[in-house]
């Protein structure tokens, strides 16, 4: 077993399993190695979560770079008495939703009409992860945050009410109401498969 | 009790944990009991599994080695853009922290020599500016006391109710319990700051109120001119106001492109947004400038050396942060700045549109100004920003409104109606964006009764909120407008404070705080305007009812910010702040500091409650209850507290003394009930 020069030094993955708050401590402090295990234990689903809310998976991981980037000289400030990991992703969101908003005109638009609609080369399944994927692009930012945080990044409402800067109503409402447009437009879908 | 025919609608909040505990159990108890609803949520459940179809590609490969790289490329090679792919603007290079190293790499790279000939060259040019600066001030504040006096500012004991927090308060207008509820404010705006802003030190937060003249209209009145929260310790160019409202957030995304002077020609701008307390009294007055200040929104850039000047140091504060933001978005371009504006308030456009709203109250003149910064998405390039429709039938002038194309895009829905309305927002009214409704009388048509439900609100059940009424009684004789806005700021993070305003024109804004309380209305004579504070969130309002007495001229209510808010609002936490505007705890007037301190305490037990620190709550509401063992609202909400920590004896103990001091209140009732679901 190694022993440190000091009791707070981070010596590395080995450790027995430090949380993210310490690990930022130390990373303020200037070890390197406690802010690789911090981008490695991030990385994995915050890319994923800027894959959905970008829809685009290489852009995703520089967003991510940038995203830990921006922590990485705030960590300085970082009060590691409060949670890391939605302040990251409050990071990411602002990283995430920037470029959208520069790039939104160039991308392809979220829907397309019934009478482009691929018939027979795509298998059903496949057609419905688009048609989440397009009606989860079609929310408002907000709501597709806090969508994506909850269902798919698995967020309590209080982290992303970090991560988002409101109140948990506010994210409960977001929610709820992104659930019953998504629920409205993919009936469809639903209904085509509940068919015997 | 669930109902089954709620169900429904509630499984998929249920099934995401959305909904507060004690309906979770409830919906839990009730599906393990009843076919029918758990085969919805069974179905609901297979609903959302779906979504798991949308699935993005597993991370390929690590990308740390290629961060460690960049990130030391960064730091050891100052100026090299972090990512020349990512970066577009130069304001984004790096941080301050990158620069500030670089900086100090490049010192250490120099030579010894010429660090000691730079250094001895520095400090004398320190010691000769301080011994300058010194004489200067010295001169300047003996005059400036000689011709003002002594400054008006007094620190009340009372308003030393947290650590690392002043409220500063003149005149001595404002009771201890206001001070005490701006304080919370200030706590949550310093809790916003600290997140929003985590580089800046938030370690003293001094709060100015006044509401005395000159101050008078700045007072708690407005978000975009309420409350100045000054951070100090910090030069005036970074002080700056902040109630963590949008516009606030937004004066600081200003104030951040001016004070790392990013923009050229901006260095010196300063608003009163900025000043600290130190420098008030060289402000003295700022009354409404309205010739100015439609100069200075429309010119923007040209002003703002005026701004600075002494005679433009009068203009509201509003149109100094008009013209500012004007200038900062013609120099970024409107992307740019759009993005930097959601860094500090991500997802929405909210800025914009609370600053717009602000000023065009102040000056209708500065609509056609404000078109400008209309979203196209939101707005049809042709289309106006709001749009009218008339009808003699109360009922068709709503249906109009719910039929036009337009109506979910409008900033402002304007309803001219027939008198005695009751308008009853629905789902369909409310949209995610900020909005008005106006309903305007008929000229010389009186309005005597006028229920604005808003869609915010829980509107589904109305009985627990059907006796909070308001009354507006309008004596002068030129009223032309009376304005109750509901403002976002209360509904979205601080959750202790409400404010009404209300507006008499023409002349100006004419705001009045006021505490609601029975009492005190009927003493005055003059109020506008209505304060709730305290406990009070405009979140568990389903229900407001206006009346107007005597109205010769066309009256026009408005309710703004509209927004939809999930049922499960409806909450005990609800109840704990209807009741506690239900029956305002009587302040003896011989035992007004006890009673502050009590209010200060049960003030900081509801924050701390809102915030999930359940254990201290229940330590501050015991405060206010040794202070104040009568405080029915600190018995109720102190029972909800005790209810979230598994307390339920204590919990029912204080159900009880809720009945025993509010006997036949709503609150009591409610108090029964909660006791018959607790068994006892």
């Amino acid at each position: 077993m190694r022993t440190a020069e000091h009791p707070f030094t981070y010596l590395g993955p080995d450790d027995a399993e430090p949380t993210d708050e310490a690990l930022a401590h130390w990373a303020a402090a200037g070890n390197m190695r406690a802010v690789e295990e911090l981008y490695r234990r991030h990385q994995g689903p915050v890319v994923s979560y800027l894959r959905r809310l970008t829809r685009d998976n290489d852009i995703a991981v520089d967003l991510f770079m940038e995203a830990f980037f921006r922590a990485y000289v705030n960590l300085k400030s970082f009060d590691p008495h409060r949670p890391f990991r939605p302040w990251l992703y409050r990071i990411a969101s602002n990283v995430g939703l920037g470029w959208l908003r520069r790039h939104r005109r160039s991308l392809p638009p979220a829907g397309r009409p019934d009478g482009e609609r691929p018939v027979f080369e795509m298998v059903a399944e496949r057609e419905l992860s688009r048609q989440v994927e397009e009606a989860v692009a079609e929310l408002p930012d907000d709501q597709r945050t806090v969508f994506i945080l909850r269902h798919y990044q698995g967020l309590s409402c209080a982290e992303i009410s970090a991560v988002c800067g409101c109140p948990e109503g506010t994210v409960r409402s977001r929610m709820h109401y992104a659930v019953r447009v998504l629920r409205t437009r993919l009936r469809f879908w639903v209904e085509r498969d509940d068919e015997p | 009790m669930i109902r089954c025919e709620e169900l429904p609608e509630r499984a998929a909040d249920y099934l995401y944990g959305l909904l507060p505990d004690w309906q979770m159990e409830e919906i839990a108890a009730h599906t393990g009991r009843c076919d029918n609803c758990r085969q919805a949520i069974e179905k609901t459940a297979e609903d959302l599994r779906r979504f798991d179809a949308w699935e993005v590609p597993e991370l390929e490969a690590d990308t740390c080695p290629e961060f460690m790289r960049r990130l030391r490329l960064h730091e050891t090679q100052e100026l090299v853009p972090w990512d020349a792919a990512l970066e577009r603007e130069p304001l984004a290079r790096g941080g301050p922290l990158a620069r500030v190293s670089g900086l100090i790499q490049r010192w250490r790279a120099l030579p010894t020599g010429t660090k000691i000939a730079v250094s001895s060259i520095s400090l004398l040019s320190v010691a000769l500016l301080a011994v300058a600066l010194v004489v200067v001030i010295g001169q300047h504040s003996g005059r400036a006391q000689a011709e003002r006096g002594p400054r008006p500012l007094q620190v009340p004991e009372a308003a030393m109710v947290r650590p690392g927090l002043r409220v500063w308060y003149s005149e001595g207008n404002v009771d201890e319990a206001l001070v005490g509820a701006l304080a919370d404010v200030a706590s949550v705006a310093k809790r916003a700051i600290e997140e929003v802003f985590p580089d800046r030190s938030t370690e003293r937060i001094n709060l100015l109120v006044s509401r005395g003249y000159p101050w008078r209209e700045s007072v708690v009145t407005d978000r975009a001119n309420t409350i100045y929260v000054l951070a100090g310790n910090q030069g005036i160019g970074e002080n700056m106001r902040a109630d963590a409202g949008p516009v606030a957030m937004m004066c600081e995304a200003v104030a951040e492109l001016y004070n790392s002077r990013r923009l050229p020609g901006f260095e010196r701008f300063v608003s009163h947004r900025y000043l600290v307390p130190a420098v008030i009294d060289e402000v003295g007055p700022f009354p409404i400038q309205l010739p100015n200040a439609t100069a200075l929104a429309t010119d923007g850039p040209e002003m703002l050396d005026l701004i600075t000047s002494d005679e433009y140091t009068l203009v509201h504060p509003d149109f100094a942060a008009v013209a500012a933001l004007r200038a900062v978005e013609q120099a970024l371009g409107r992307e740019r700045f759009a993005e930097l504006l959601d860094q500090v308030s991500p997802g929405t456009q909210e800025p914009f549109a609370v600053l717009r709203a602000a000023a065009i109250r102040a000056d209708a003149a500065l609509e056609p100004v404000f078109a400008a910064y209309d979203e196209a998405t939101r707005l049809e390039p042709d289309e106006e920003g709001s749009y009218l429709v008339a009808s003699f039938e109360p009922d068709e002038a709503i249906q109009a409104v719910r039929d036009h194309p337009l109506r979910t895009m409008a900033d402002t829905l304007s309803v001219v109606v027939a008198p005695d309305v009751d308008w009853q927002l629905t789902d369909e009214d409310a949209t995610h964006g900020t909005r008005s409704l106006r309903l305007q009388l008929l000229r010389d048509s009186e309005w005597m009764h006028a229920n604005l439900i808003d869609p915010d609100w829980q509107f589904k059940d109305l009985r627990r909120f059907s006796e909070l009424s308001m009354d507006v009684r309008v004596e002068s004789a030129t009223p032309q407008h009376v304005a109750i806005d509901l403002h976002d700021e209360v509904n979205c993070g601080h959750g202790l404070i409400a404010v009404f305003s209300a507006e008499v024109r023409p002349g100006g804004w004419q705001p009045i705080v006021y505490r609601f309380d029975q009492r005190s209305l009927k003493g005055r004579k003059d109020w506008t305007a209505f304060y709730f504070d305290g406990a009070f969130r405009p979140e568990c309002v389903s229900r407001l009812h206006i009346r107007v007495w005597e109205p010769k001229l066309p009256v026009t209510l408005y309710v703004d910010n509209l927004r939809l808010v999930p049922r499960e609002l409806e909450t005990p936490a609800d109840e704990v702040a209807h009741a506690a505007i239900h029956q305002p705890t009587p302040v003896p007037e011989a035992n007004l500091e006890h009673a502050a301190a009590a209010e200060a305490s049960y003030a900081r037990g509801l924050a701390l409650k809102g915030a999930g620190r359940f254990q201290e709550a229940a330590e501050a509401l015991r405060q206010a209850l040794a202070a104040a063992p009568d405080h029915a609202e600190a018995h109720w909400a102190l029972a909800w507290v005790l209810i979230e920590l598994k307390d339920q004896e204590g919990a029912k103990q204080k159900f009880r003394r809720v009945i025993e001091l509010a006997p036949g209140s709503e609150q009591a009732d409610q108090a029964q009930k909660a006791l018959e679901r607790l068994g006892g």
